[in-house]
């Protein structure tokens, strides 16, 4: 499976189910001055930060692993994934728990934010594609960018995040 | 108005193969010379049920099938026609059929149609039908017919792995367990209200009062932890039922006279465990009925009674399930085994060993004594596999056995694969977890015992032994600044002894496996995690893996040494 066709299905997902009508909630949160945003519905929870159990051999974005009420999930930092520079985990480092299925199988990750902002109802309509120019590692992760109140919110694909099979691909593709 | 039958296909197909083992488990009950009507009675409900449920989902091809199969049957239920030796042997073949048609029906449900087999075995049953007058009849023709039948059915039994066993998604479950589960749950919100209500108002003179009741939290939340996991638990029964019609199958082909006995049918075992360990015991079970037993003249000069007996009982010891397999035949042959283990070189003519260490020899990859290779077993490839599958599970095999009186086969099974009893190290300021089953022995590091094989391959000197070391921190690439490492854990892998590096050895306690590979992927070296008393994440070092890895990163480097080589093949 390549790449464009996962955000293919994902796109055309939401040009089906985005009647005028359909509203969705996401969470928006900051890394650096930018702003990001995913699906509320995809969120589990978010929780404080806390030392994760590192993994052998793993990534550097790869934090390790936390125990979260039995489930043992691994933690994503962002910041190291999407390129951009170091900060040391302050009070408002969150890890935000993401839930989805990919293929009848549940997946929870975690990932590390800088800090939560804001929920925004957004129409699918209002989120446009990313454009074409000036691909990097961040922009593999985007469902598109949308204009909240004058300000670029970067909408992310979750179902790429929770996919480490398909996070090699695109380092590999990146680097 | 049409109805969504799609959630109800998963029953279908569970409640069709648990009838097929009744209606197997009954057809091999029943004597062809006198069999009463209930057991008649019996497969004919059966089939009938199947043939129902598959005509409501409209598995047309089954539906027919077992169509011709419920109209013999009631013939012979109306005493039209009594059951020969024959028709039973096809019945039991169109249980395997049917098998196969559900398998691949399970699989895809578009692929409801009729395999040669079934073909074959409609066309004989009609036969039998359509000559209901004639019961003495049994013609040559139909004779090879059957034969050829078998033989095909054989090979379809071996190519597609039976049912039942692929993917069953959910389980039963005796009403009685979960009563006493919610009785647990029960106690348990007690305790919780007596926690609330003391530390409500706590003063220190309550402490004691609190003591008493967390004493009485621990206790019902592990009886819980043990109810919960009781819930996989499963008879063996469930997986022995299947080798009486194995048995009969061997009987008829290998031409000897064997009973099968069955006892402790009721022990249970973690589902995952039975099911893996479904395939050795058919195996060791094979091999009894093979080359254990002898030929009935051969017992007849011995003057053992003719029909030779195999044994297979289950009990539970300790804190595992023991399952011995046995047989009255000749027992194993000492000589034999012990020269062909110094022409494989296994072991040195000179070296003396006891009675039993000979005979666990057999379980070496490579090994096998039978004079002749027969299509059951004697290829040398099967006891060692069967003694790797069940290591893989963390139980053990062993072999006893007594010239011309049979041979017995003891395997002990862990209880269930959830828990382990591990030991908790300390590598660069991180804990990891070993599974006790594979330590050999744990050491402090002397460093004049390592010697460099190469520039990246250590030995350490073992009792007059060099046993390759591997560096867990250089391996797991963890921060080779914090590594201080002491002591050197011996495992055991695959009969070949490496000594794992580790920096700190902490305590041995049972751990909760949790595999956290569907949220991640696989790590080599790791085949799980668990959470440690202070509620961090503490990885399990999957030390077969391990070795693996190590083996092709030394690999990359060229020279290693020959024995973890051998040791990772």
């Amino acid at each position: 499976m390549s790449l464009n066709d996962i955000e293919l299905e994902d796109d055309q997902d939401y040009l089906i189910q985005g009647d005028i009508d359909v509203h969705l909630e996401y969470l928006t949160f900051m890394i650096d001055k930018d702003e990001f945003g995913v699906e509320i519905l995809k969120i589990l929870e978010i929780k404080s930060w806390s030392k994760a159990t590192p993994l052998p051999c793993a990534a550097k974005y790869v934090e390790g692993v936390l125990n979260l009420r039995g489930n043992i999930i691994p933690i994503i930092d962002l910041r190291n994934l999407f390129g951009i520079k170091k900060k040391i985990h302050d009070d408002l480092t969150v890890i935000i728990v993401l839930q989805t299925e990919i293929e009848n199988e549940k997946k929870l990750v975690g990932m590390t934010v800088d800090s939560v902002s804001d929920v925004h109802h957004l129409n699918k309509d209002a989120i446009v594609l990313t454009p074409d120019i000036g691909k990097d590692r961040l922009s593999d992760f985007l469902i598109g960018i949308a204009n909240i109140s004058g300000r670029m919110v970067k909408v992310l694909n979750v179902n790429l995040l929770v996919d480490f099979k398909i996070h090699d691909e695109i380092l590999c593709e990146n680097s | 108005m049409s109805i969504d039958l799609s959630q109800f296909y998963q029953s279908f197909f569970e409640e069709s193969f648990e009838l097929l083992e009744d209606f197997e488990k009954t057809l091999l009950e029943i004597d062809i010379d006198k069999y009463d009507v209930e057991q008649v009675n019996t497969i004919f409900r059966v089939i009938h049920s199947i043939k129902g449920n598959s005509g409501t989902f409209n598995f047309t091809a089954i539906r027919d099938f077992t169509h011709v199969l419920e109209t013999y049957l009631n013939q012979v239920r109306n005493n039209n026609t009594r059951l020969t030796l024959n028709s039973v042997q096809v019945l039991l073949n169109s249980t395997d059929c049917l098998r196969v048609m559900l398998v691949e029906l399970q699989k895809d449900l578009t692929v409801d149609v009729e395999t040669e087999n079934s073909k074959k075995i409609i066309e004989l049953v009609q036969s039998y039908i359509d000559r209901k007058e004639d019961d003495s009849y049994s013609g040559c023709e139909v004779k090879a017919d059957i034969e050829k039948i078998n033989n095909e059915l054989d090979d379809l039994s071996t190519e597609i792995k039976l049912p039942n066993r692929i993917e069953t998604t959910s389980i039963r479950v005796s009403v009685d367990k979960i009563d006493e589960l919610i009785n647990n749950v029960g106690e348990l919100v007690i305790v919780q209200l007596m926690i609330q209500d003391i530390t409500d108002s706590f003063a220190m003179h309550k402490l004691q009062e609190l003591k008493e009741a967390v004493s009485v939290l621990v206790n019902t939340s592990r009886d819980l932890r043990d109810g919960v996991l009781r819930i996989r638990m499963l008879p063996v029964s469930y997986v022995f039922n299947r080798y009486s019609r194995m048995v009969k199958n061997l009987e008829s082909r290998l031409g000897k006279r064997i009973n099968l006995n069955i006892s402790g049918e009721h022990t249970e075992l973690d589902k995952t465990v039975l099911e893996k360990i479904s395939d050795p015991i058919a195996h060791i079970i094979r091999n009894s009925a093979d080359h254990g037993l002898e030929t009935t003249r051969e017992r007849k000069k011995t003057s053992k009674p003719e029909v030779g007996q195999i044994f297979l009982n289950a009990y539970y010891e300790g804190g595992g399930v023991i399952v011995e397999i046995g047989d009255d035949g000749k027992g194993l042959n000492k000589e034999k085994i012990k020269n062909k283990a110094i022409e494989n070189k296994i072991i040195k003519p000179e070296d003396d060993y006891s009675d039993d260490e000979i005979y666990s020899l057999i379980f070496e990859p490579g090994f096998s004594t039978a004079d002749e290779v027969t299509d059951l077993s004697g290829r040398g490839v099967g006891m060692d596999v069967v003694k790797t599958n069940i290591t893989d599970l963390g139980g053990s095999i062993d072999v006893h056995s007594i010239v011309g009186e049979g041979a017995i086969f003891v395997v002990r099974l862990p209880l269930t694969l959830a828990i382990i009893e591990s030991q908790l190290i300390r590598i660069c300021n991180q804990t990891f977890i070993i599974s006790m089953v594979s330590i050999v022995e744990s050491i402090k590091i002397d460093e004049s015992n390592i010697s460099h094989v190469t520039l990246n391959s250590e030995v350490y000197k073992f009792r007059n032994q060099f046993i390759p070391i591997i560096r867990v921190c250089d391996q797991f690439k963890l921060d080779k600044k914090l590594s201080r490492e002491k002591y050197l854990v011996i495992v055991d892998v695959q009969g070949k002894l490496i000594g794992l590096a580790v920096d700190e050895l902490l305590s041995q306690q049972q751990v909760v496996i949790k595999n956290f590979s569907q949220n991640y992927k696989k790590i080599e070296g790791i085949s799980g995690a668990t959470i440690l008393a202070d509620g961090e994440v503490g990885l399990i070092i999957d030390v077969y893996g391990l070795v693996n890895a190590s083996i092709t990163n030394w690999a990359g480097n060229s020279k290693l040494p020959d024995e973890i080589l051998e040791a990772g093949d």
